[in-house]
C-alpha cells in the first residue's frame, strides 16, 4: 500500500511542468540554505520547529520518490561527511569564530548554526536527488540550443549517481564499504563509510570524465539532427 | 587526389572510403579502406584496439568532431575523437548512424519514450520503434537507469535502425544480445539491405556474421586487409588449446566437491526499480574445479544470479551456501577472498588510479598469486594510470588484482566484450595459470556469447523463465 502510494506521489510530481520543479528546487535551496541566517536573526523557536518540519517532510518525500536504498546510502553519506565535519566545528566553536560576515552571533547562536549545518545540507540533499527522481534531462529540450546543454549537465548528473551506486557497490565487495546486512558494528561501519567516502568520490568522478566526451559528442550530433530537421 | 577533411562535404557523398587518420601521433590510421556500399552490409573484425574503436565513427562521419573549441577543458580527453583526417578516396557516410559497444553512452535522457521521442522526433509511434526489437508497449514506461546492459542495448539498436539514414554503423553490439536479440538484429539487417541502406558492423563473433556479410575485412592494428577465416581458425585452434590447459589443470583438482548451492531463491528488486523482473525458487549447485556457462536472455537475471552470491543484494526467501556455510553469514573480508568477481564494465569497479597501487597492494598483503599476475600483465616499472588502459587490460587488473590464494570461485561476467580473439587467448591463459595454481578452482562465466561457451566446454547453466536449468547443451549458438 505504501509502495502504491509513493509511485502515486512520483507520478504525480513527475507530472509537473519543469517550471515547477525547478522552483521547487530554488524553494528547497532558499529555505535550507540562504534563509536559515535570517531564520537565526528573527526567528523563534517555533520557526526553527517549522523549518525541522519542512526537512522531516523532504526527508519523507525523498524516501518515497526515491526508494529505501538511495535513501539509507545519502544518510550514510551525510552521515559519514558530518562526523568529519563536527571535528571541525568543535574546534570553531570552542575558538568562537563567526561564520558568516554580515551577522554578529552570540555563544548560543553560534552553537546553533554551526550544529545545524549539516541539517541544512541534508535539506539541500534532499531536495536536489527529489528534483533529480522527478524530473528529466528531456524536459529542457524545449529551450533549444540552451536546454540541450542544460539537458547533458543534467544527464551527467543523472549518470553521476548511477555511477556512484555502482562504485559503492565495487567498494562493498572488495570489502571497503560497510556490508549493512551483517557482522558489522554501527560505529565501525560509520569508520569504513568516512574512509571509502573519498575513495567513492574519485571513482565516481573519474568515470564522469571517461563518460563526458562521447556525451558530449552523442549531444551534440543529436542537435546537430534536431537543428538539421529544423532546417528542412 | 588526397582532400582535407570539409565536414559539409560529407553530406553530399555516400558511399565507401579510403583514408588516414592521425592524433597528435599517437593513433595513426593509414590508408584504411572501408568499402561499404548502398544495400551491402560489410563487417570489420581483428585487432580491438583505440584505433578500431574509432574506425566505425569516422566512417559515420562522427569524427573528427568540428567544434571542439566548445569545451576546450576536455581538450586531452577528445582528443581521439579531434585527429586529422585525410581522405584518399570517397567519402564518409552522408547521414549515417553510429552505435558503439557500450549503450550508456549513446541513452541521453531518464526514459524509454522520452528516449525515443528526443532522438527520432515526437511523430514516431514509440510501440512501433520497440517492436523492432519484441519490447512492448510497458518497456516504454521504464527509466533508462533500470534496463539490463542488453535490453540497452536493445533500444538504442531499435532508435538507430529507426533513424531515416542511408548508413548504419555498429560497433560490439552482438556481444550484448541474446539469441532473439541475434535473430532480430539480423532480420533488421535484412531489412536494411532491402531498402538499399548499408550496414557496417565492426564486431568480434564472426562466425555468425561470416554468411550473411556482402564484404568481411580484417583489421590488424593498423590497416584493413582482406580477412583470411583460416587465420581465424589458427587463433580459435589457439583458444581451444588453452581452454584445453584450463580443463587439464582443473581435472588436477581431484574430487568435485560442492562449492556453492542456491536453494529455493526467490528474489526481485524494489518495486519500481526492475519492474516485473524476478527470480522465482531458483535451485543451484556449483562443485569445485569446473568450468560454467550462465547463458540466458537479456534481462533474465544472470548478473543479479552473480549479485546474489557477492551479497550486494539479497534473496526474498531462499538460502545460499558457500563451503556449506550460509552466505549470509560469512565476513565480508573473507568472501571477498573466496569470491573474485571481474564485471563487464572494469572500470567500475577499479578503485585505485594506477597499477603500480594494485601491484604495491599485492605486496604489502603478500598476495604471491595477485603480484605474480601484475608483474606479468603490466611489465616494468611503469605506473600505467588506469585511465589508459584498453578494455582487455582493465580486466586483467580487475581478474589479477582481486585473486589470491585462497580464492575458489571467480565469477567472469561477459568477458568476451569488447576484446578480441587475441585477448581471449590472453585472458584464458590467465585463468589457464589460475587454474594451475589452484586445481579446486571453480569458474563461472556470464555470457551471450555461445560460440565462447562452447569453446571453453563449459557446463552450462541456463536461465530460463526466472529459474536456472543446469546442463542445458549448447548447439551452435542456441540453447537446447
Amino acid at each position: 500500500m505504501r509502495d502504491s502510494f509513493a509511485q502515486k506521489l512520483k507520478d504525480r510530481l513527475q507530472g509537473l511542468s519543469i517550471v515547477i520543479k525547478l522552483l521547487m528546487l530554488a524553494f528547497g535551496a532558499i529555505l535550507f540554505f540562504l534563509l536559515f541566517p535570517f531564520l537565526l536573526k528573527w526567528g523563534g523557536a517555533l520557526v526553527y520547529l517549522i523549518f525541522f518540519l519542512l526537512l522531516l517532510i523532504t526527508g519523507t518525500v525523498f524516501r518515497l520518490v526515491s526508494g529505501r536504498r538511495a535513501f539509507r546510502v545519502t544518510l550514510w553519506l551525510w552521515l559519514s561527511g558530518s562526523a568529519i565535519y563536527m571535528i571541525i566545528a568543535s574546534v570553531l566553536i570552542f575558538r568562537g569564530v563567526q561564520p558568516l560576515p554580515y551577522i554578529r552571533m552570540d555563544r548560543a547562536d553560534l552553537v546553533l548554526y554551526y550544529l545545524s549545518y549539516p541539517l541544512r545540507v541534508l535539506g539541500i540533499f534532499f531536495t536536489g536527488l527529489i528534483f533529480s527522481a522527478i524530473s528529466s534531462p528531456v524536459e529542457f529540450l524545449k529551450w533549444g540550443g540552451f536546454g540541450m546543454k542544460v539537458a547533458l549537465a543534467y544527464r551527467a548528473f543523472e549518470y553521476a549517481v548511477n555511477a556512484f551506486e555502482t562504485n559503492r557497490e565495487a567498494l562493498l565487495i572488495q570489502d571497503e564499504w560497510p556490508d549493512f546486512s551483517k557482522g558489522v558494528r554501527k560505529n565501525r561501519r560509520l569508520g569504513k563509510v568516512i574512509k571509502a567516502t573519498p575513495a567513492l568520490v574519485a571513482t565516481t568522478f573519474r568515470n564522469i570524465i571517461l563518460w563526458f566526451p562521447w556525451a558530449w559528442v552523442c549531444y551534440t550530433n543529436l542537435q546537430k539532427e534536431v537543428m538539421k530537421k529544423g532546417d528542412s | 587526389m588526397e582532400k582535407e577533411f570539409a565536414p559539409w562535404t560529407l553530406r553530399k557523398y555516400f558511399g565507401g572510403m579510403k583514408f588516414s587518420y592521425r592524433v597528435r601521433g599517437e593513433i595513426g590510421l593509414e590508408n584504411i579502406d572501408v568499402p561499404f556500399k548502398q544495400g551491402e552490409i560489410l563487417v570489420l573484425t581483428g585487432v580491438e584496439n583505440h584505433a578500431f574503436s574509432l574506425i566505425g565513427g569516422i566512417v559515420a562521419g562522427l569524427f573528427p568532431i568540428d567544434d571542439r573549441e566548445v569545451f576546450p577543458q576536455i581538450d586531452e580527453l577528445i582528443k581521439y575523437f579531434a585527429g586529422e583526417l585525410i581522405i584518399h578516396e570517397g567519402n564518409a557516410a552522408g547521414d549515417a548512424v553510429y552505435l558503439g559497444p557500450d549503450p550508456e553512452k549513446h541513452l541521453l535522457f531518464s526514459r524509454v519514450h522520452e528516449e525515443i521521442s528526443a532522438q527520432l522526433g515526437s511523430t514516431k509511434d514509440c510501440e512501433k520503434v520497440l517492436s523492432l526489437f519484441g519490447l512492448g508497449k510497458e518497456f516504454a514506461k521504464r527509466k533508462i537507469s533500470t534496463l539490463s546492459g542488453g535490453e540497452k542495448m536493445k533500444l538504442a539498436l531499435n532508435i538507430a535502425f529507426s533513424k531515416p539514414v542511408h548508413t548504419i554503423v555498429l560497433h560490439g553490439v552482438l556481444p550484448w544480445l541474446d539469441r532473439k536479440g541475434k535473430s532480430r538484429l539480423f532480420g533488421a539487417i535484412e531489412r536494411a539491405r532491402e531498402h538499399k541502406r548499408s550496414v557496417v558492423l565492426l564486431e568480434q563473433e564472426i562466425d555468425i556474421l561470416y554468411g550473411k556479410a556482402d564484404r568481411v575485412l580484417y583489421f590488424d592494428g593498423s590497416s584493413c586487409i582482406q580477412y583470411l577465416p583460416e587465420k581465424r581458425l589458427a587463433l580459435i585452434a589457439r583458444i581451444s588449446e588453452e581452454s584445453f590447459s584450463i580443463k587439464s589443470a582443473l581435472e588436477k583438482g581431484g574430487e568435485n566437491k560442492e562449492i556453492l548451492r542456491l536453494e529455493s531463491i526467490w528474489f526481485r528488486y524494489e518495486q519500481g526499480e526492475y519492474s516485473g523482473f524476478e527470480l522465482k525458487d531458483v535451485d543451484c549447485v556449483l562443485c569445485s574445479s569446473r568450468v560454467y556457462g550462465l547463458v540466458g536472455d537479456n534481462g533474465t537475471g544472470k548478473s543479479t544470479i552473480a549479485r546474489l552470491v557477492l551479497r550486494t543484494v539479497h534473496p526474498e526467501r531462499g538460502k545460499i551456501t558457500l563451503f556449506e556455510k550460509d552466505l549470509a553469514t560469512i565476513p565480508r573480508a573473507q568472501l571477498r577472498q573466496m569470491v573474485c568477481f571481474v564485471g563487464q564494465f572494469p572500470e567500475q569497479f577499479i578503485t585505485l588510479s594506477e597499477v603500480d597501487q594494485y601491484k604495491q597492494r599485492a605486496k604489502k598483503t603478500d598476495n604471491t598469486l595477485s603480484s605474480e599476475l601484475l608483474r606479468d600483465s603490466f611489465p616494468g616499472n611503469r605506473t600505467y594510470p588506469v585511465a589508459t588502459l584498453s578494455p582487455i587490460e582493465l580486466k586483467i587488473l580487475l581478474l589479477a588484482s582481486g585473486i589470491s590464494a585462497r580464492t575458489r570461485l571467480v565469477i567472469l561476467d561477459e568477458l568476451t566484450w569488447g576484446i578480441d580473439l587475441e585477448g581471449e587467448i590472453l585472458l584464458l591463459a590467465i585463468l589457464s595459470k589460475i587454474a594451475a595454481e589452484i586445481p579446486e578452482m571453480t569458474f563461472l562465466i556470464i555470457s551471450h556469447d555461445m560460440d565462447f561457451i562452447r569453446r571453453l566446454n563449459a557446463q552450462v547453466l541456463l536461465v530460463k523463465g526466472g529459474k536456472v536449468l543446469q546442463d542445458a547443451v549448447v548447439d551452435r549458438g542456441y540453447i537446447s
